[in-house]
């Protein structure tokens, strides 16, 4: 994956919920769901990656997933140096990030909420979860929110 | 319904109404089950050591039941007298992220991060071993 200069301005956790389960298990099965949404600041040339993950677990005796936490965590970039990497169109809503730069900030972000989780979740089960590495260009955007103009 | 009669049902405690349709239905619970397993108040009576004519006054409905004597009954009769629902099960929600909308990566349990191979050596969840980042339970399984 190609790099690019971006910088970091604030990362913050939007959102924490944790559910722990009352019947304690010594191990779990179940599944993560995660989508990422864009959001671009033209005036500043910030970019804001939001990332959502929830996880569920399986119950004892059935095959029901219930939900044992949502993180959801922003990060905001300033993309000063590959602005040229952002298209902008003649209305508001047109603006389009490069696939590639848009994959990296994601994997940035996706990264550090995995980091964020651990320490935040330390008590609960879902802060037990160490969320997988995997490859940006799998998770899903979420519809309507990408390459929006604040 | 003669006024002696209802200023008597009037002076009894909620309570006491509420453990007469109790005594009742408890009654009438042990009445189906003899009926479906083909068992007599006698039978019933031999099982537990008591007298025949003892079970068919609790069978009148009027007969305060014990713990222990319902456990006894469920006991000579191989059945659940009194069902009472589990009251510590957690309600969920049913999670924010919807399954169409995002990515689902499958999580399944994961045998001990050192890779030992035996089962009894999986780790506890809640267990703080060492280095907490070791204590995963959960590993990626894409297929």
């Amino acid at each position: 994956m190609p790099r690019f200069n971006v910088i970091i301005e604030t990362l913050e956790i939007r959102e924490y919920k944790a559910y722990n389960p009352l019947e304690e298990k010594n191990t779990y099965s179940g599944e993560l769901k995660l989508l990422a949404s864009i959001n671009v600041n033209v005036q500043q040339k910030n970019i804001a990656v939001m990332i959502k993950a929830e996880v569920y677990v399986k119950g004892a005796g059935n095959s029901r997933m219930a939900p044992v936490g949502y993180i959801e965590t922003v990060t905001v970039f300033s993309a000063v140096n590959e602005w040229k990497k952002v298209r902008l169109g003649k209305k508001q809503s047109e603006v389009d990030v490069d696939k590639e730069l848009e994959d990296f900030l994601i994997d940035v972000s996706y990264n550090s909420t995995r980091g964020l989780l651990s320490e935040r979740g330390k008590n609960d089960l879902i802060g037990k979860v160490v969320l997988p590495i995997i490859d940006p260009a799998d998770i899903k955007r979420e519809k309507g929110q990408k390459g929006g103009k604040n | 319904m003669s006024k002696i009669f209802e200023d008597a049902l009037n002076a009894l405690p909620a309570h006491a109404m509420e453990r007469a349709a109790m005594s009742l239905e408890v009654a009438d619970r042990i009445h189906a089950i003899l009926e479906k397993k083909g068992m007599s108040h006698r039978d019933l009576a031999q099982a537990l050591g008591k007298s025949e004519s003892e079970i068919s006054k609790w069978m009148r409905g009027t007969h305060n039941f014990t713990f222990d004597t319902i456990a006894k009954i469920n006991m000579a009769l191989d059945a659940k007298l009194i069902y009472v629902p589990k009251a510590r099960s957690v309600k969920q929600g049913d999670g924010r992220l919807a399954k169409s909308d995002a990515t689902v990566i499958p999580i399944k349990p994961l045998k001990s991060a050192t890779g030992l191979s035996d089962t009894s050596q999986q780790w506890s969840l809640y267990r703080e071993v060492g280095n907490r980042a070791a204590t995963v339970p959960l590993t990626l399984n894409r297929n």
